[in-house]
């Protein structure tokens, strides 16, 4: 036959060449290609971590983690909007026409939210409608969401969390107070599986898959009490709305360790909802100036006469001057170099604890003038005025401490106070108890008190918060609202005149009242702070607007501690007060 | 089995064919020395293997997810259906391979009866597929007639072995001249032109390779060059004319294939020979069978052979084929008649270009088309008559002894 080999040959060699096409794919192509199917039918499904609790001194959980359903539509798939809204709808308490007309609206959107944050009665009447009528449409998602327990308590302690810089993190991201300080403790490792999927990006269940956990996140541990912390805000509330003020701000430490019990200010905010909904952007800056900002380690003020036992101690830890010396005022005005100070009784002759208990600017300006500026000024830097005190929480404000002018915070004023009640020792202030990583091993360890350094020797401690700071909350002081019962309290009021924002004098009329105090006397426990700022009903003094919530704090929290009570102090001669 | 007919030589056999036959005579093969057998039993073995094959592979590509366990009642529905049609298919081969061929011969002048009337089922047939409700639409074109029983038949591989069969016959029945353009070229191509142009309304990938099958039957049967020249020009300017045929062309053309459209079959096909690699990800383990690859069962069979049994397995397959057409060669050449021949080749050339061309278009290198890898793909109708075809072949292949 004519071409019978030719033909034979040809079909032979397109089989070969298909041999050698399959070759030549594999040593050009295949590795190429490989990448290529690899990354078609591979899947990675990030596991989001669950971010780590915020737990009280005691183990209460104060900001914890929930995973909260939510439900989606994908709308390309939904086929009839009418069946599918009227099913829907009424099981979620939604508008059954509204949603049907946002199905209609976003007819090409493959991924809506329905609702989210689902109640488990919700979830389980949506689960049975999807299934009994086939609404592919619709799917429910898990979200982790952030909560706190207990509302505002403790709110600007913990702060809150807000959407992540890093528009990958799958977490939310802390965007104050310890959220913020510890969120790289907090927010875990993210795990990961990663399968081969088919076509439609279902699971290969045949195919091995490689299952990376996530780590949750740390546990952050606080000193913070919760019931402390409760009672603390419920009596500075009482105090700030009674007054009228424009807020207030109240600390409680434990006296030895360093270590705050409670952190409070009103007005407050729920971290659950930072801002309420509906703001715009000039409000919720308002908002966060009024209600967001951590008073007592952010805001510095001139403290007035509650800065008066930290000249008048050292003086008398340096025996500059003696218990029973009595000074000359001849008041109510006196010249100290370029300077003219005035009291506002006329005092005659004071003893020295009497220039504490009856507030006596004279007296002070005579006792300053004994230590010296050098003096001065060493022992108070050596209070911690002017430094961090260490709390380590952000947006700590150092106050200022120089010749003439002075401005602390309050946690500033309640550590250095604390001095006293500690028999002379400056202890660091704590708020962070410690972190534990989510396999139960302790990874930053701050449960041991920190002493910073000895300010006043014992006896001089022991001596003056008993001759001098106990006489004010004693009949005849500026601090009587604030005694207790069973408690000796020792303390010192004051009653700042408020600083023009920018300098250049005072606003009229316009004070800040405040009362540090500590107790008992014999072996004490706990101090607080409480200071109320610009009150306008009237009173303004430290020891009338601050001393009695004060004063209630430590009750409550002295019996809260169980600390058994103790003889009061006689009361002495009474005289006239100033502030 | 005996001859049933006494040999007659065509009276034109032609000088080359006669020297042939006689030089086989005078170096007789290993295979003519043994005793007389009623066929070739290495066509029934190669094809049994790529059989085997198909079955394996079809029942690993059709496993995906969601399978349910197996069940009798389901057979039918089941990966395992190939196995039923390979089995009926074997059991055809080897009936065929034990019937003498030359009952489809023209070899005296009254016995055109058969072969007409396998032209005029195959016509009938392929004209019913194109009446609506008789013709079953899969894939966009109207290739099968549903048979009762949920099967469907396909006419158009009937009509490859019609055209094999017609054409030999054409060409060696009494007093032809393949010379002549009134009473072999004409005729050859107004029967072959209304096959191949049944089949091209609805598959042309069937249809081009009937057209090189024509045109290389018409080089045996030997019809003159300028004839030749052009029905090959005529056929081009045909397979030019439908638009889609122009968007294949430009998607292989393309350096890198469109994987949305008309490329990613082909794509997905290049993904999986490579994810096979040389040796293969093993029996059962291709990816790419879930729906990756949606005609994994049929025409893209081979990529998933490669990817299970690597570039290895692949070259297996075609080294069948080529074992096929050295068998076929072989059988052509020492086949007693002229239409024996003639029909060997053409069945040979069928068979083996269908495979040259599937494997072609799953490695991208021709245009994709329609066309299924013989024995191997999934397909009922398909397997059926391509072992009717190879047991036709064997059966040229057998070995009588010389009178």
């Amino acid at each position: 036959m004519r071409g019978f080999g030719f033909l034979f040959a040809l079909v032979g060699a397109l089989l070969a060449a298909g041999a050698g096409r399959l070759v030549f794919l594999e040593r050009t192509k295949g590795d190429e290609l490989r990448a290529l199917s690899e990354q078609q039918h591979t899947a990675t499904l990030v596991v989001p971590a669950q971010r780590g609790d915020i737990l009280d001194a005691k183990g209460r959980l104060l900001a914890g983690s929930v995973r909260k359903p939510s439900v989606f539509m994908d709308v390309t798939r939904i086929d009839d909007p009418v069946m599918a809204a009227y099913s829907v709808a009424p099981v979620l308490g939604l508008d059954p026409a509204a949603l049907e007309r946002a199905i209609r609206e976003k007819a090409n959107s493959g991924f809506v939210w329905v609702k989210r944050g689902l109640s488990d009665e919700e979830l389980r009447q949506f689960g049975q409608v999807r299934h009994a009528r086939k609404l592919d449409g619709f799917g429910v998602q898990y979200e982790p969401e952030r909560v706190y327990p207990n509302r505002s308590t403790a709110s600007h302690v913990l702060g809150f969390v807000g959407a992540p810089d890093d528009p990958k993190r799958t977490q939310p991201q802390g965007r104050a107070g310890v959220e913020q300080l510890y969120d790289a403790w907090l927010v875990g490792n993210d795990g990961r599986r990663v399968s081969t999927v088919d076509v439609r990006r279902r699971r290969l269940q045949a195919h091995q898959e490689t299952f990376e956990a996530p780590l949750d996140g740390g546990t952050v541990i606080l000193t913070i009490d919760a019931y402390i912390q409760q009672r603390t805000e419920e009596h500075l509330r009482r105090a700030v709305e009674e007054h009228k003020a424009s807020w207030g701000t109240a600390v409680v430490m434990d006296v030895h360790g360093g270590e705050v019990l409670a952190m409070a200010n009103y007005p407050d905010f729920d971290p659950s909802e930072p801002f309420p909904s509906g703001m715009t952007p000039a409000q919720a800056e308002q908002w966060q100036e009024r209600h967001m900002r951590n008073r007592a380690i952010s805001d510095s003020y001139e403290p007035g006469s509650i800065y008066k036992p930290f000249i008048a101690a050292p003086a008398y830890d340096e025996a500059l001057v003696r218990l029973e010396d009595r000074f000359v005022i001849n008041g109510p005005a006196r010249q100290f170099g370029s300077r003219t100070i005035h009291d506002t009784h006329p005092y005659g002759t004071l003893y020295f604890w009497e220039v504490i208990s009856k507030s006596s600017n004279i007296g002070m300006g005579i006792l300053g003038a004994r230590l010296g500026n050098g003096r001065l000024h060493r022992y108070v830097r050596s209070f911690g005025f002017g430094d961090p005190t260490g709390i380590g929480l952000p947006g700590e404000h150092e106050g200022l401490a120089q010749d003439f002018s002075i401005a602390i915070t309050p946690i500033q004023l309640l550590t250095a106070f604390s001095v006293f009640a500690n028999d002379g020792v400056l202890m660091r202030p704590r708020i962070v108890r410690g972190v534990i990583d989510s396999t139960g091993r302790p990874v930053e360890d701050n449960s041991r008190p920190t002493a910073i350094r000895r300010v006043l020797g014992v006896d001089a401690a022991r001596t003056f918060r008993r001759e001098a700071l106990a006489r004010v909350v004693l009949p005849g002081g500026t601090g009587t609202h604030a005694a207790l019962s069973d408690y000796q309290v020792f303390g010192k009021t004051g009653t700042a005149q408020i600083a023009k924002p920018g300098g250049g004098g005072y606003l009229p009329n316009a004070y800040c009242g405040s009362f540090v105090c500590a107790a008992p006397l014999g072996e004490p426990r706990a101090s607080v702070i409480v200071s109320i700022y610009h009150p306008t009903g009237g009173k303004y003094y430290g020891g009338t607007v601050a001393a009695p919530a004060a004063g209630a704090i430590l009750a409550d929290a002295l019996q809260y501690m169980q600390v058994p009570p103790e003889p009061l102090l006689t009361a002495p001669t009474a005289g006239p007060a100033s502030d | 089995m005996g001859t049933l007919r006494p040999e007659i030589r065509p009276r034109n056999a032609d000088a080359a064919g006669a020297r042939g036959a006689v030089a086989a005579q005078q170096r007789p093969s290993p295979l003519s020395s043994l005793p007389a057998q009623s066929c070739d039993p290495w066509v029934l073995f190669v094809v049994g293997c790529l059989m085997t094959l198909g079955v394996v592979m079809v029942y690993s590509a059709s496993v995906a997810l969601g399978g349910a366990g197996f069940e009798w009642k389901n057979i039918w529905n089941s990966p395992l259906r190939q196995s039923v049609f390979a089995a009926a298919a074997f059991v055809v081969m080897v009936a065929a391979a034990h019937v003498d061929y030359r009952l489809l011969a023209w070899e005296r002048p009254r016995d055109f009866v058969l072969p007409g009337l396998l032209l005029l089922a195959t016509v009938g047939a392929l004209v019913a597929v194109l009446v609506p409700g008789v013709g079953v639409v899969q894939k966009g074109a109207a290739r099968a007639i549903s048979i009762p029983g949920g099967l469907t038949f396909q006419p158009s591989e009937l009509a490859k072995l019609t055209l094999c069969v017609t054409m030999a016959a054409l060409f060696t029945r009494p007093g032809a001249d393949p010379r002549s353009l009134k009473r072999s070229f004409l005729p050859a191509l107004i029967i072959g032109g209304v096959l191949i142009g049944l089949v091209g309304k609805e598959d042309l990938g069937t249809a081009a390779l009937m057209g090189v099958v024509l045109a290389g039957l018409l080089v045996l049967g030997g019809v003159r060059w300028s004839h030749i020249l052009g029905v090959v020009l005529l056929g081009a300017a045909g397979g030019a004319a439908k638009r889609y045929r122009l968007e294949r062309l430009r998607t292989w053309f393309s350096e890198t294939p469109d994987a949305r459209d008309e490329g990613y079959q082909v794509t997905q096909s290049l993904l999986a020979i490579a994810n096979g690699g040389w040796w293969g990800r093993g029996l059962g383990a291709s990816i790419q069978k879930y729906d990756y690859l949606p005609q994994k069962n049929n025409d893209f069979i081979f990529s998933i052979l490669c990817e299970e049994l690597g570039i290895a397995g692949g070259i297996f397959v075609i080294f069948l084929f080529v074992c096929l057409l050295v068998l076929g060669w072989r059988i052509a050449r020492r086949a007693e008649t002229a239409f024996g021949r003639l029909l060997a080749a053409g069945i040979t050339l069928t068979l083996c270009l269908q495979a040259a061309f599937n494997i072609g278009v799953v490695t991208n290198s021709v245009p994709t088309k329609g066309i299924s890898l013989p024995f191997v793909s999934a397909g009922g109708s398909g397997v059926l008559f391509l072992g009717l075809a190879a047991g036709i072949l064997a059966a040229i292949g057998r070995n009588i002894p010389a009178r």
